[in-house]
């Protein structure tokens, strides 16, 4: 009796150094809980006198673990990794738009300031060479960051492809141990290590993507993403699917089982796919739509000035920079739409300061109606103001061939076969643009810096009026021969009202009042007019005349400057957003930098939450080794002590055996 | 239980990511150190990377305004140099001039000397088409209209013409124009004094001067009109063989096919025998005359507004009747200084001429010359004006360059005592956090069983 009690002793508190040691194996094992022994006294035995006690025996081996800490500490990380992954993407995006000396500005602006030389010196070949370099340094820079920023994009997918390849392989892998645990629990005794390693499996799950777990009462595991889709259940896992092709907004989605049914990405709660989808779908595209519209701008500001002006040669003025396509800009959705839509930029004189950094999406509610949606900002496009100015759909209507277009943003987008209601169509004109700009000229001699028509001074000009610059203006109407004329006139005639001003082929302003008198001069201003812009400076005298007058055969322009200026003044043109051609880049940065900021607060918030979640949930099941080493102390004295007890028990019979032997 | 339980192996972990965070925030910092910059990526202060950028287009804009400015200034001060040789030119003809008005020079001497002059003449077209090292002309106006680029040329017939746009460009906030108007400076000028224009037709009759003293009477007598309205004013003497009289008449439409002549005042200078000499002045008994309209309504005369001063000694002849001596006056018309300096060669070379006319005709150049020294001077002032301005703005540009080298600085240069200081901490607590480390982990358990 009193020896089964040495032995319960020994194998009881060996049992328990046995746990000991796993738990000292495991210290640095990630998702191990430290493993209690629960012992147990062997119920004692009624002789005579009393109770005697049988021993100890191992009731069971438990794994501290608590739900609560563990779903907070998950989720948490959740959040953490979706906010350091688009952080640490959205560093690389931010190498390739440095500030300073090696940015985009310095090369825009190094292109737009190379017109000043050749305003001063409209002859050089040099400064006219250096233009078409400073313009294809510009070209390259936009070229190549396009190309980067389409790099990461790939890259980025394929790391969101990994992602859900991932969270598949976890999922198949929960539901298989799933189907262990259930037939390990019908033993009646917590599988802790399979446990163990399913937490550790929806831990990197969460990782991945936020999940919600619930164990049913057949100790299975059911998890759930997204709020309420079933990822994990018992043993049978659904698949994630990604696809960029079903989107009406031209987003990469990933779909539930299959494509079609698309996961809302609002509701994913965190994890490290929500953060590289949302860089993907929003901090790329944003930034290649705001590269896209300043090349897009550039260009359209420069060829449509260019074609104003007169090379060396005398000949008109050709595209600068070659003219971009939309190829790619118009995604139909659903293929079998016979609507066939193409983009081009609108003709109109301020199309080029008018575009947006967005995409569109199209509906069809009609043969030829359409509502189209501005995403930047969710404006739905109002046909009656030509602008994006409704929050609820609108719809506009397709003319008949030729007016068969719609024009918004300084875009055209033309319908040359009408679609079925509910067609949808992504537009994504800025997309690509950076990278098709190229200079289109080849020779010094092709830039187009003289002015097609020329303004001269009357015989009896005083000379105190002075001409600041003569030019076309791009989309301006056809030139007429024009005399500027200054004058002192009665009108209406011998009313006794004078009046100063000029006059504009002999005519006063009709619109003025009273109607017909001369137009008033504001030295400095440009007067617009027939076809030019003259700007004259000084005080002007009466008589006074300016000629305005093509030239004519066997006159050279070779020293005239107009259009150069013209071209040189498009830096300080409010072209993009209220910033000037020359301040263009400052948006792109900004919007770059901007949103790093908030990622970067966002991450380090987040991840400071999460290590001390995971500090407390690990502080409550981890491993303490000093811990560890005083239960070591404890039952090894314990075992020393059962054996001590077995020893006096030898030496207790021994006595007896040499009392009574012999 | 749990409240102060440690996870060793989350102790271990946590420590260690504090501590590469450490390590990360010393490297970041060192590199701003080592590169000076606060600012390094836009993400470390967005709005001062804004403003910066912002800053740093302001400056290269100026850089290329700087250029442009002093390729104009270089341009400008050529032209002040062309011009100011232009007006020793003009000096010089102008000594050759008063030289070819003596009367005591034989034909020979004139010709020798119409020859210099017209080196001078070729002297001033070559300064006049000055070009700087680009190849742009200087007095180009608004642009040369040739692709040679020389903005003056001497066409037969027609004498020097400005092939280039007339007018000036204007200078603006930060710029200056590398041309000056040369049709102002050298091609309009008018004839004469700039209001009346004297020619002798034949004769000793010599105005030394004209006077306009009523410019309103003589703009309603259409002195000065178009073609077709125009007067023009003839001065003659007459002698019937007894008497002379010094006769004015009116011409309308002079350059007409048939000019009409209406007589309008006569004054009598008195009996004239044939061969006698009369000194007109002596004869009028003052030396100016003023014109006036006593025939067309003799209760009624009207003055014209002009005053003549006329000179000249007179001889009659055998015959009688006839026309002793007559001038022409008419309006000033457009001519260039060319075209003046030719009249004065021609009129050097001119054989037929008298040497009255020849006085005359030289006394009118001289006027010319005169308006043309002015125009000359005005321009040279104006140009003066303009490198003074180019001073100024070069000033402006270079202040604004230096503003914004100090605004760049201060948005994105580091403050190096803050930066090293803040180094220092940084570098003290990492040392603090690991010597920590380092201790508080060897404290085990362990270390003391056995």
């Amino acid at each position: 009796m009193s020896f089964n009690i040495g032995v319960s002793a020994l194998t009881a508190n060996q049992a328990a150094l046995q746990v000991v040691g796993h738990n000292i194996a495991n210290a640095n094992t990630p998702g191990y809980s430290r493993q209690n022994i629960s012992l147990e006294q062997i119920a004692g035995q009624r002789l005579g006198n009393g109770f005697f006690g049988k021993g100890v025996t191992v009731a069971s081996v438990e794994r501290a673990y608590s739900q609560f800490l563990t779903r907070e500490a998950n989720l948490s990380k959740a959040a953490a990794e979706a906010a350091s992954s688009r952080y640490q993407r959205l560093q690389s995006l931010e190498e390739l738009f440095p500030i300073g000396e090696t940015g985009l500005g310095q090369q825009l602006n190094g292109y737009l300031n190379a017109w000043a030389d050749v305003v001063a010196s409209p002859t050089n070949q040099t400064a006219r060479g250096v233009v078409l370099t400073r313009a294809d340094e510009f070209a390259n820079r936009l070229n190549q960051t396009d190309q980067l920023l389409d790099e990461m994009r790939t890259t980025t997918r394929i790391q969101i492809e990994t992602g859900i390849e991932q969270a598949n392989r976890i999922g198949k892998s929960i539901a298989e141990i799933n189907q262990r645990v259930t037939a390990a629990f019908s033993t009646g005794r917590p599988p802790n290590d399979l446990l163990d390693q399913r937490d550790l499996l929806v831990a990197e799950l969460n990782q991945i993507m936020q999940v919600t777990t619930l164990e049913m009462d057949d100790r299975s595991l059911t998890v759930f993403v997204a709020g309420s889709l079933p990822l994990v259940m018992a043993n049978q896992a659904t698949s994630l699917v990604g696809s960029d092709s079903i989107d009406k907004e031209g987003r990469y989605t990933i779909g539930f089982g299959n494509a079609q049914n698309v996961i809302n990405d609002t509701l994913m709660g965190g994890g490290e796919l929500k953060g590289t989808l949302s860089f993907y779908n929003d901090d790329v595209a944003n930034v290649r739509n705001q590269l896209g519209r300043i090349a897009l701008t550039t260009i359209e500001l420069t060829n449509r000035q260019h074609h104003q002006g007169l090379d060396l040669n005398g000949n008109p003025g050709v595209d600068f920079f070659r003219p971009v396509t939309f190829q790619n800009a118009v995604i139909k959705l659903d293929q079998a739409s016979p609507a066939a839509l193409a983009l081009s930029v609108s003709p109109s004189a301020d199309a080029p300061t008018r575009f947006q950094a967005s995409d569109y999406a199209v509906r069809y509610v009609g043969t030829d109606q359409v509502q189209i949606q501005r995403l930047s900002d969710g404006a739905f496009f109002d046909p009656v103001s030509q602008a994006f100015a409704s929050s609820t759909p609108l719809t506009a209507t397709f003319a008949a061939a030729p007016a068969n277009f719609i024009e918004f943003d300084g875009l055209r987008l033309t319908q040359t076969a009408s679609g079925n209601a509910n067609d949808q169509i992504v537009l994504k004109p800025m997309t690509g643009i950076a990278n098709q700009v190229k200079v289109a000229l080849t020779s010094p001699s092709q830039l187009a810096i003289a002015s097609p028509v020329l303004v001269e001074a009357g015989a009896d000009n005083s000379d105190n009026l002075q001409v600041e610059s003569l030019f076309r203006p791009a989309a301006s109407p056809a030139f007429v021969p024009t005399t500027i004329s200054f004058v002192r006139s009665e009108v209406p005639p011998s009313s006794g009202n004078f009046f100063e001003g000029y006059l504009v082929n002999g005519a006063g302003d009709l619109g003025g009042t009273p109607p017909g008198r001369p137009f008033p001069f504001v030295s400095g201003q440009p007067i617009v007019v027939n076809g030019f812009s003259l700007t004259l400076r000084g005080q002007p005298a009466v008589d006074d005349a300016f000629t305005v007058r093509s030239p004519t055969s066997g006159e050279s322009t070779r020293q005239n400057a107009g259009n150069g200026q013209a071209l040189l003044a498009l830096r300080d043109l409010g072209a993009i957003d209220g910033y000037t051609l020359s301040d263009g880049y400052i948006p792109v940065f900004a919007a770059v930098s901007s949103s790093i900021q908030v990622a970067k607060t966002n991450a380090e918030f987040t991840n400071r939450v999460a290590e001390q979640t995971e500090s407390r949930r690990a502080n409550q099941v981890g491993v303490n080794l000093d811990e560890e080493a005083a239960r070591l102390l404890q039952y090894q004295q314990a075992y020393q002590s059962a054996a001590k007890y077995l020893q006096s028990l030898q030496s207790n019979f021994d006595t007896l055996l040499s009392a009574v032997g012999r | 239980m749990s409240l102060y339980r440690v996870s060793t192996a989350n102790s271990f972990d946590a420590t260690i990511n504090r501590i590469v965070q450490r390590g990360a925030d010393l490297s970041s910092l060192q590199e701003k150190l080592a590169s000076g910059k606060r600012v390094l990526k836009a993400s470390d202060d967005p709005v001062a990377a804004t403003l910066a950028e912002r800053e740093s287009n302001r400056l290269m804009r100026n850089e290329a305004d700087l250029r442009a400015l002093e390729r104009s200034r270089s341009s400008l001060e050529q032209a002040e140099s062309a011009i100011g040789q232009m007006g020793d030119v003009l000096i010089r003809f102008k000594e050759l001039l008063v030289q070819g008005g003596n009367p005591t020079l034989s034909a020979s001497d004139r010709r020798s000397l119409a020859n210099e002059l017209r080196g001078l003449r070729d002297q001033l077209l070559n300064l006049s088409n000055t070009k700087d090292a680009e190849g742009n002309a200087l007095l180009g106006g608004l642009g040369p209209l040739v692709s040679s680029g020389k903005p003056f040329a001497d066409v037969f017939p027609g004498g020097v013409q400005y092939q280039a746009l007339a007018g000036q460009a204007a200078a603006t906030e930060v710029s200056l124009p590398n041309r000056v108007n040369g049709d102002f400076a050298l091609m309009r000028i008018g004839s004469g004094d700039g209001l009346v224009q004297v020619d002798n037709q034949s004769g000793n009759l010599l105005v030394q001067s004209t006077t306009v003293t009523n410019m309103t009477a003589l703009m309603d007598s259409r002195f000065f009109a178009d073609d077709a309205t125009k007067t023009s004013l003839s001065v003659s003497v007459d002698w019937d063989g007894a008497f002379a009289n010094l006769r004015i008449a009116q011409i309308t439409d002079p350059n007409g096919p048939s000019p009409t002549v209406a007589p309008i005042q006569t004054i009598p200078l008195g009996p004239l025998a044939a061969g006698q000499t009369i000194n007109l002045q002596q004869a009028l008994g003052s030396s100016s005359i003023a014109i006036t309209d006593q025939l067309t309504d003799p209760l009624n005369p009207v003055p014209l507004g002009l005053q003549l001063t006329l000179q000249g000694s007179i001889t009659a002849p055998a015959t009688s009747p006839a026309v002793l001596s007559e001038i022409t006056l008419s309006a000033s018309e457009p001519t260039n200084l060319f075209a003046s300096l030719q009249r004065a060669i021609d009129t050097l070379e001119d054989p037929g001429l008298n040497s009255t006319g020849r006085t005359q005709e030289l006394g009118r150049v001289h006027q010319e010359m005169q308006t043309g020294q002015d125009r000359l001077l005005l321009v040279r002032g104006r140009l003066g004006e303009l490198l003074r301005r180019a001073d100024s703005i070069e000033g402006l540009l270079q202040d604004r360059a230096v503003a914004g080298q100090k605004a760049l600085s201060d948005l994105t240069d580091l403050d190096l005592v803050k930066g090293i200081s803040d180094f220092q901490t940084q570098q003290l607590g990492q040392q603090a956090a690991l010597q920590s480390y380092a201790q508080v982990q060897r404290l085990s358990l362990f270390q003391y069983i056995a």
